[in-house]
Parts: structure tokens; C-alpha cells; sequence
């Protein structure tokens, strides 16, 4: 192994690129996944009994069966029926629709969270099921999954290198077509650890500054902040 | 006696097996202050939630301004805030901030613009003393000042009536004195009321009429004044007694 080459891999268009298509497979998959995910809960939630029938059959045929099979299943059953995609828009249907069936249970459990208290005193004060869901449940609900949709946005991370099975151009096939075409796999797959160390850290610390944004203690920690400055202007001015 | 607010129907309440209110008929009228009392379990929370059309009837219905509200068949008019509830847990919104709390539902239900819906709410939290807490989150508060803040937000849609679940249980006496007082203004406005509670000396003072329950049924109807001197009911005598000791 040596440091020169391990760096110009890392800083290569090659793999450059390739982290550009993994970011954009990990963020696609996770914002349609998370947008399956919470209609797949609001589903599950519902008063009709054959809807939250069928969100129960999705979820257990999506987490029941392993995501690679359902990769290759997309890329190879799709174009039977006439559907041709390329292999990077088969990636993102197939990890979306994985991830929507974990998401939906972790959002399931998060509107389970927010107290029934808040309902009826938002049915009470006369808002709407739409008005109470948008401006008290799902407010509070974001608030609970975000520590558990980061953990996925990780995995997803990791995940998304499944697609090179499909011929996507992602930072894992590029390493492993960087080794094999210079005989070295040491560096190319170190360049490629790199990259998503990097991409997994970033997540992290993603993450951790929307927690913070939204935590209301925070907020609040912020206006005291702001009152005691006033306060001290104030005094000073006397 | 005034124009009747509210009343219920001979309306049954059951779950299952075990039947929580049967065949009470009681009444509300236009400016009163009604007491709730009874024993644990004698259906008073469900009463109020009656009267509130959050329950399903097994029988009988729910008439608010002369208008059938509830009946078995479910609920048939939207309040739109008109019948404000206070409970026990407050249930204020934590991710918003004291004066947006106020100020959610008459944005949202009544649209009135921000400017004006947060003017409104600031002028009711001046009302139950907390003017200086507007930007505070309801984690940064005692209990009594969040239950104040459930009842400005409550006032906040204009109601024709406040019903009040046991308001104060979860208090200690010096939060509970804080948020009975302001409920004494409440009535002082006008605000025809209807309070679950166990402060007697609340009742006392403050109830035009007791109606006095147990087992699921009215046991007493009577102008506060004559429940407290001279209970009708062995039951009221007996639970008079434990209150007073
Ligand atoms: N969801 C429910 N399912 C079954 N039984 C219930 C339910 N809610 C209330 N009950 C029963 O109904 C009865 C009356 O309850 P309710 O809460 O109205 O009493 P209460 O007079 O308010 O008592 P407390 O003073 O303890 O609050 C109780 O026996 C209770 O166990
Ligand atoms: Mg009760």
C-alpha cells in the first residue's frame, strides 16, 4: 500500500463521480422512502380495515425478503412486463420501496407517540383531521424519528452499494473495477472506505444539527440566551 | 331560570359489559356555573366528554343551542371551538410556544390573520396573568401556568362554553389557587361552565348548581347553596362527610 496512491484514488474524477452517484442514490432512495414510509403509516392508521390490510402485507413482504433480491428482481422482472428503466432509476425503485416498508413502521411508531391528549384538544379547539395532523401530530411526530431515520439514512448509505450488482456506476463498482483493472485492491478499496467514511460521518453529523434545530429545550435555551443580553443592554445603557 | 345552553337526553354510555352512564338527563343553562361532584368512577369525566361530543352514545342524544349535537348515530355538527375544554394534563402543544398555542386555532379555524390572531392571544394571556411568558415553551412552566395557558387557548375560540375535567388535580394548593382564580374570572366574564372537581371550597363559592353523581346516574340536582347545607341524598351526605374530613 502507499499513501500517494491510496490519495489520488480518493481525489480521482473517477471516484469522485462515483460518490456523486452513491450520494444521489442514498438521497433519492431515502426522501421517496420516506414519503412511502408516511403514506404507508397514515395507511396503517387508518379506519379502513382493508387499507391497513394491505400496508401489513407490504411490510412483511418488503422486510421479509432481502433487499438485494428484491434489486435484482426490479432490474430483471420489470423489463418482462415492458417496463425499461436503467439500472440507476432500478436501484432507486428497489431501495425505495425497501426502505418505505422500514419507514413506515418507524413512523407508525411515532404518530403512536404523540399523546391522544393532543387530538382531542386540537378536535376541540375545532381543527380539522387534515389541520390536526399537519400542525400538532406530525410536528411531533418528525420530532420523534429523526434519531431512527438517521440510523436509516446511514444504512441507506451502505446499502446503496448493492446497486453496483446492477451495473450502477457507484463508489463500490468503481473500486472494485479500479482494483481489478490495476491489480490493486489494497488502495481502490481503501479509497472507496474513505469516501463513504466520510459520507456516513457527514450523515452523523447532519443528523445531529436538525436534532438540535428542532429541540424545543434548545429554542428555549436560545430566547433565555437573547432575554439575558437584553437584559444586560438595558443595564448598561442606565 | 335562563335560556337552556346544553342539555342531555336520558344518553347512555357503555363499554362492553359495564354500562358508565345510564340514562342521565341534566341540563345547562345560558351564564351558569355547574359543579360536577361524585365519587371516583361515577362517570363524571365521561359526562363531561358527553357534552364535549367526544363519546358515542349507546342511547339518548346531546342538544347544544337548540340544535341536536350528538346521538347514537355520531355527531352532528361541527363546534368549531365553541365548546372549549380544559384537562387535567393540560394537554398544551410542546412544540409550540406559549403564545402560538394561543394562537394556533383561531389562525387556522377562524383564519384570522397572524398579526391579529397573536395580538388576541396576547391580550388573553394577559388576562390569566401570565402576559410575561409569550415566547416560554410549555416545558419551561409550572403546571398551573400551563393550565392557564389551556384556558386562554380555550377562550381563544370564543367558546359558549368551557367544560373543565378536573382542572387542578394535578396541582399543588399553590398552582391550584393561582388557576382557580382564574377560572373565578372566567365566570366573572359570563362564561357558562360546567367543572369536574374535588375542591370543595371551589364549589362552594363559585357553583350556581351541583349536580351531584354516582354509579352512573344524576343522584342529586341542586342550586349549590341547598347541596351544601341540606343534601337530599344519603349518597351526597355520605360523600359530603368524606370531602369535609
Ligand atoms: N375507555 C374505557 N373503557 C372502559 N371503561 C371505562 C373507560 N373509560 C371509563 N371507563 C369506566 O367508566 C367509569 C366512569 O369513569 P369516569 O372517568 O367518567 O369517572 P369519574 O367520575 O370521572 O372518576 P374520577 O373521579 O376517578 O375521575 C369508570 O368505572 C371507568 O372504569
Ligand atoms: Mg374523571
Amino acid at each position: 500500500m502507499t499513501e500517494v496512491q491510496l490519495l489520488e484514488y480518493v481525489v480521482s474524477t473517477a471516484f469522485l463521480t462515483a460518490t456523486l452517484v452513491t450520494i444521489a442514490l442514498t438521497v433519492l432512495s431515502m426522501a421517496l422512502g420516506v414519503l412511502g414510509g408516511l403514506l404507508l403509516a397514515l395507511g396503517a392508521s387508518s379506519r379502513f380495515a382493508v387499507l391497513r390490510g394491505v400496508v401489513a402485507v407490504y411490510v412483511w413482504l418488503f422486510r421479509g425478503t432481502p433487499v438485494l433480491l428484491q434489486l435484482i428482481f426490479v432490474f430483471n422482472v420489470l423489463p418482462l412486463v415492458g417496463l425499461r428503466f436503467d439500472s440507476f432509476t432500478c436501484a432507486i425503485i428497489a431501495l425505495s420501496l425497501n426502505e418505505a416498508a422500514y419507514m413506515a413502521e418507524i413512523i407508525r411508531g411515532g404518530l403512536l407517540g404523540v399523546d391522544r391528549g393532543q387530538r382531542t384538544a386540537s378536535h376541540m379547539l375545532g381543527l380539522t383531521r387534515v389541520q390536526t395532523m399537519l400542525h400538532v401530530v406530525l410536528p411531533q411526530m418528525v420530532r420523534l424519528v429523526l434519531p431512527p431515520t438517521g440510523n436509516q439514512l446511514i444504512g441507506m448509505l451502505k446499502t446503496s452499494a448493492l446497486a453496483s450488482v446492477v451495473a450502477v456506476q457507484d463508489l463500490l463498482l468503481v473500486a472494485q473495477r479500479t482494483a481489478a483493472g490495476n491489480f490493486d485492491y489494497v488502495n481502490a478499496l481503501l479509497a472507496a472506505a474513505v469516501h463513504y467514511l466520510l459520507l456516513t460521518t457527514l450523515c452523523t453529523l447532519l443528523v445531529h444539527a436538525v436534532e438540535v434545530r428542532m429541540d424545543v429545550s434548545r429554542k428555549a435555551q436560545r430566547r433565555q440566551r437573547q432575554e439575558t443580553r437584553a437584559l444586560v443592554a438595558e443595564g448598561g445603557r442606565r | 331560570m335562563s335560556e337552556i345552553l346544553i342539555e342531555t337526553q336520558g344518553i347512555t354510555k357503555s363499554y362492553a359489559s359495564t354500562t358508565v352512564l345510564s340514562d342521565v338527563s341534566l341540563r345547562i343553562h345560558r351564564g351558569e356555573c355547574v359543579v360536577l361532584l361524585g365519587p371516583s368512577g361515577a362517570g363524571k369525566s365521561t359526562a363531561l366528554r358527553c357534552l364535549a361530543g367526544l363519546e358515542e352514545l349507546q342511547a339518548g342524544s346531546v342538544v347544544f343551542q337548540g340544535e341536536t349535537f350528538v346521538t347514537p348515530e355520531g355527531t352532528h355538527r361541527h363546534l368549531r371551538g365553541a365548546i372549549g375544554m380544559v384537562f387535567q394534563q393540560f394537554n398544551l402543544f410542546p412544540h409550540l410556544s406559549v403564545l402560538d398555542n394561543v394562537a394556533l386555532a383561531p389562525r387556522r379555524v377562524k383564519k384570522v390573520a397572524l398579526p391579529q390572531a397573536r395580538r388576541q392571544a396576547e391580550e388573553l394571556l394577559d388576562l390569566v396573568g401570565l402576559g410575561n411568558r409569550r415566547g416560554y415553551f410549555p416545558h419551561e412552566l409550572s403546571g398551573g401556568q400551563q393550565q392557564r395557558v389551556a384556558i386562554a387557548r380555550a377562550l381563544a375560540m370564543e367558546p359558549t362554553l368551557m367544560l373543565f375535567d378536573e382542572p387542578t388535580s394535578s396541582l399543588d394548593p399553590e398552582h391550584t389557587r393561582e388557576v382557580l382564580r382564574v377560572m373565578r374570572q372566567v365566570i366573572d366574564l359570563g362564561m357558562t361552565v360546567a367543572v369536574v372537581t374535588h375542591e370543595m371550597s371551589f364549589a362552594r363559592q363559585s357553583a350556581d348548581r351541583v349536580l351531584f353523581m354516582d354509579e352512573g346516574r344524576v343522584v342529586e340536582d341542586a342550586p349549590a347553596a341547598r347541596f351544601f347545607t341540606a343534601p337530599q341524598s344519603a349518597r351526597a351526605r355520605a360523600f359530603l362527610r368524606e370531602e369535609d374530613e
